[in-house]
């Protein structure tokens, strides 16, 4: 995977739950763009609301009572509808500037075991509604490790994987969370385990307890995404720390000052050197902070009865045969949007002792972008030479092939990764 | 299996908390509605129970769309009439796999679902947030005496609230 020149007849495009990652293949960074459409809630006056497709939320004035229309559901794209208007969004002169598509091959990555009406239905959307010549998909857990790999191509000193090409990885996205064992870069389909656990359910989470126990939230979902996003954390001792939240006054307390729509539009964090002024709405943030992370490694907290992170790990381990636990442990790969919690990496890697067996060695890697690292495996994938012998001999459905054989040869073909 | 379809509901429903929630509330009753009948027809197969037929108007028309394929010509026709909810669930596609006809040994989507977790679930004051070591008896657990007054004056309804966020409630909408 030495080639690394721009090409774009590629379009590379991870259709995550939470944003689409979108570029040309070899490029190194994508755009991001929300892949979600949102409606403003219709004025008093009738008005119907404006609705913001994808990267046009930046624009948005009023985040508060914002209608999600979401074409994702636990990573599988469940509304083509929904899903094609973003495409459109995303292909248009504002974002990739992409119009003959007829000339065009689009890589997407998948999710494991995704079912086949989907499949077909998103053949139908490639090679009907858009008309690609060509459509490749691949492992979405695939790609992230390959988007590791391929980074220790960009920075030499970091720890070099091990020899035998494999690694767990574990895929925390916005939806859901998936484990994925790699050996030898062959994905090992019958050890993946999922958990129904995303970014998703812990913005909802805190959403519910701050509406419970504070202010009405329910309508905020913007706002408490950016709150999570900046105040919550993993706690390396859960327990010692919930004795510390305990206390009136303690360090792990924080002060969120909310959006007065006039100087700010999110709120920001309270420093402590700073007086409050009389105007100021507070949001106090205390054992919020680290519960609501907290659910990705005990999901019991909000009723789920799937195990948590580190423990579903080693159930996906050990299921794999034993003599490739060793290496596994030895490498296990964070990617995903939760991965950006701090001390989630610390975290799983001292979990994991407590349930790994002396003999084997624990190594968790993290790559400098969890988000788009898998975004970047895919595009190095498809722009080196190796990717590309690949994508073409076994990965690729060509328009004239979806017109011989229907969507079927789609489900055949990519449910091989 | 049963149960498993449980959970799917469950988690759904966490899904949907995150639209609108008027907007939301409306559908609730019909969506749970296709949900409960689509289930019965996983679970029936066979036969269809004619109670379906004896079911409201709204849900047959919601149930409609979900035999027909992808292309049905009414697919557009119905749409401007009820714009929402026209495409189908993670759920209701995962019905339609029959992933049951399958061996078990082939890993499907069902079966990758990680395993409950060997360890007791850990109990948090519902009030607080704190660790807890006390229930009252409408269900609620609290971290101290402190916080018992407080427990004792929720109304049902915010009991029910409570309870849901960690989904023991005990009594079905």
């Amino acid at each position: 995977m030495q080639q690394r020149n721009v090409d774009h007849h590629i379009i590379v495009m991870d259709n995550g739950g939470g944003s689409c990652k979108v570029g040309f293949a070899g490029e190194r960074n994508p755009k991001i763009i929300p892949n979600v459409i949102a409606k403003a809630k219709s004025t008093g006056a009738g008005v119907k609301g404006k609705a913001y497709i994808g990267d046009e939320l930046e624009n948005c004035e009023n985040y508060s009572s914002l209608v999600y229309k979401r074409p994702i559901e636990k990573g599988y794209v469940v509304d083509c509808e929904t899903q094609i208007a973003l495409w459109n969004r995303i292909f248009s002169a504002d974002v990739l500037n992409v119009t003959d598509f007829a000339d065009r091959h689009i890589f997407l990555t998948h999710q494991p075991f995704t079912p086949n009406i989907i499949k077909s239905d998103l053949a139908q959307v490639v090679f009907e509604h858009f008309g690609f010549k060509e459509y490749t998909s691949l492992s979405g857990s695939y790609c992230a490790f390959n988007g590791f790999l391929s980074e220790h191509q960009y920075n030499p000193t970091a720890n070099p994987i091990n020899a035998s090409y494999s690694a767990v990885v574990v895929d925390s996205g916005f939806s859901f969370t998936n484990i994925t064992p790699i050996v030898n870069h062959g994905v090992q389909k019958e050890s993946i385990r999922r958990i129904d656990i995303g970014g998703k359910a812990l913005t909802n989470y805190l959403k519910e307890i701050v509406s419970l126990r504070y202010y009405d939230m329910m309508d905020e979902t913007y706002l408490m995404n950016v709150i999570k996003e900046r105040l919550c954390f993993v706690s390396l001792d859960f327990m010692k720390d919930m004795n510390i939240v305990k206390n009136v006054e303690n360090e792990i307390q924080r002060h969120y000052i909310l959006p007065d729509y006039r100087n700010t539009r999110t709120g920001f964090v309270k420093q402590d050197d700073v007086p409050l002024t009389a105007e100021d709405q507070v949001l106090s943030m205390n054992n919020e902070r680290i519960t609501v992370p907290e659910v990705l490694f005990t999901p019991s907290d909000i009723g789920s009865d799937q195990a948590g992170i580190p423990e579903a790990i080693v159930q996906s381990v050990s299921s794999t045969q034993e003599i490739f636990q060793n290496v596994l442990y030895d490498c296990i790969l964070l990617v995903g949007g939760n991965t950006c919690f701090p001390n989630y990496k610390k975290r799983i890697e001292k979990d994991m002792r407590k349930y790994v067996n002396v003999d084997h060695n624990i190594t968790v890697h993290q790559p400098s972008d969890p988000v788009v690292c898998c975004w970047r495996g895919a595009s190095s994938f498809a722009g080196s030479e190796t990717g590309l012998a690949r994508m073409s001999s076994t990965l690729t459905v060509t328009k004239k092939e979806y017109e011989e054989h229907g969507s079927n040869i789609c489900i055949q073909k990519f449910s091989q990764s | 299996m049963g149960k498993k379809d449980e959970d799917y509901d469950e988690d759904s429903e966490d899904d949907d908390l995150e639209e609108d929630q008027s907007e939301e509330e409306q559908y609730d009753e019909s969506d749970s509605d296709t949900k409960k009948s689509t289930k019965r027809k996983a679970g029936t197969k066979k036969k269809l129970p004619p109670k379906k037929r004896a079911n409201t108007g709204k849900v047959a028309k919601n149930t409609e769309p979900i035999s027909f394929s992808f292309k049905n010509p009414e697919y557009l026709k119905k749409k401007s009439k009820n714009k929402k909810r026209m495409h189908k669930n993670l759920k209701q596609i995962i019905t339609q796999e029959n992933y049951q006809d399958l061996p078990p040994t082939v890993p499907t989507y069902i079966n990758i679902e990680a395993p409950p977790s060997m360890y007791p679930p850990k109990k948090y004051c519902d009030i607080t947030g704190l660790h807890s070591k006390y229930t009252a008896p409408n269900g609620i657990r609290y971290h101290s005496s402190v916080v018992y007054p407080i427990v004792t004056s929720l109304n049902e309804y915010r009991v029910q609230d409570y309870l849901g966020l960690r989904k023991s409630t005990t009594n079905i909408k």
